[in-house]
């Protein structure tokens, strides 16, 4: 009766743990905290719980966190703000203060998108090709948009550095553009007969 | 995944180095294997579920214990599952072991007197 009360005190407990871990370990934990308490007095066994509670917990967290896959939308923001900052350092390349703060912005955002990108790509279960297309579409967009306030918040653009920013123009147009039909694709169901959608 | 080379390997953790030297036997359930960690530490070292599923659950991301098929059927309150080393965990495994040994070598010879508290 008494270890029925222990064990129903450690089913609660084990709520503390990540659903993740508790649905993957959680009878095999209240299985063996079982076996403890037929040998063991529950005072001990209990006492250590409390322990390993405060130890296992934590690390156990922290694990899952960042196990955690980036969401895609995270890869795609990281891209379009390197994009933007990258337009912005062309844009004001006249200015040292402007191109510094822009590639660094750039590179920065640039690497963890990279990271993002590396972490989710991992992780996630490999998707059909028109799944990705509001991946290339918003990319596309918010780049557009990021250029269109850049150019508007420093003014002119000098002579040589009209032809970088056409190609930033230009990818970004060219992704809305694969977006579009990738979408439009996949509304269809035009790939719909082998890949689910 | 954990990297290992023919020369040796990175010290494991001491939850992990326990397990895996406990599984250096054979695979073992979870209560098996906590009660063979107490019995090869003489009872000093006393796992807790958190700590031993914990422990389980990093070995196996890292590649160095597997999961194995259950060897006794039982109904689903009593169902067991075996872990096992993977044979890059039981080189780890080995390197730990000869670690530790050439650590207590090491020491005792270098001790003046014999090994008395």
């Amino acid at each position: 009766m008494k270890d029925q009360r222990s064990i129903g005190l450690y089913r609660i407990l084990l709520r503390l743990y990540p659903e993740k871990f508790r649905e993957e370990y959680g009878p095999d934990m209240v299985l063996l905290l079982t076996h403890q308490l037929r040998e063991e007095p529950a005072a001990r066994v209990l006492s250590r719980v409390v322990v390993d509670l405060a130890l296992s917990l934590p690390t156990i967290h922290l694990e899952t966190r960042m196990k955690r896959p980036s969401s895609s939308a995270t890869t795609v923001a990281f891209a379009a703000l390197a994009m933007t900052a990258l337009t912005v350092a062309i844009i004001g390349g006249s200015s040292a203060g402007m191109l510094v703060i822009g590639l660094s912005v750039a590179a920065a955002s640039g690497a963890l998108s990279l990271l993002a990108w590396r972490q989710g790509r991992a992780i996630t279960n490999p998707q059909p090709v028109t799944a990705q297309w509001w991946k290339l579409f918003g990319g596309g967009a918010l780049t557009l948009a990021g250029v269109i306030t850049a150019t508007s918040m420093t003014g002119e653009v000098s002579g040589g550095l009209w032809i970088p920013m056409m190609i930033v123009i230009a990818l970004a147009i060219s992704a809305l553009a694969a977006g579009s039909v990738l979408g439009v694709a996949r509304l269809n169901g035009r790939h719909s007969h082998n890949v689910p959608l | 995944m954990y990297q290992t080379s023919s020369v040796t390997t990175k010290p494991l953790p001491a939850a992990s180095m326990h397990i895996a030297l406990a599984l250096l036997d054979g695979e073992l359930h979870g209560y098996a294997l906590m009660g063979r960690v107490a019995e090869l530490s003489d009872g000093a070292v006393r796992m807790g579920p958190g700590t031993l599923y914990g422990t389980l659950n990093r070995l196996v991301a890292d590649g160095l214990i597997e999961e194995t098929t259950d060897r006794i059927s039982r109904d689903d309150s009593e169902r067991r599952r075996y872990y096992q080393l993977t044979s890059t965990g039981r080189l780890v495994a080995v390197d730990e072991l000869r670690r530790l040994q050439a650590l207590v070598h090491k020491i005792a010879r270098h001790l003046p007197g014999p090994l008395t508290a």
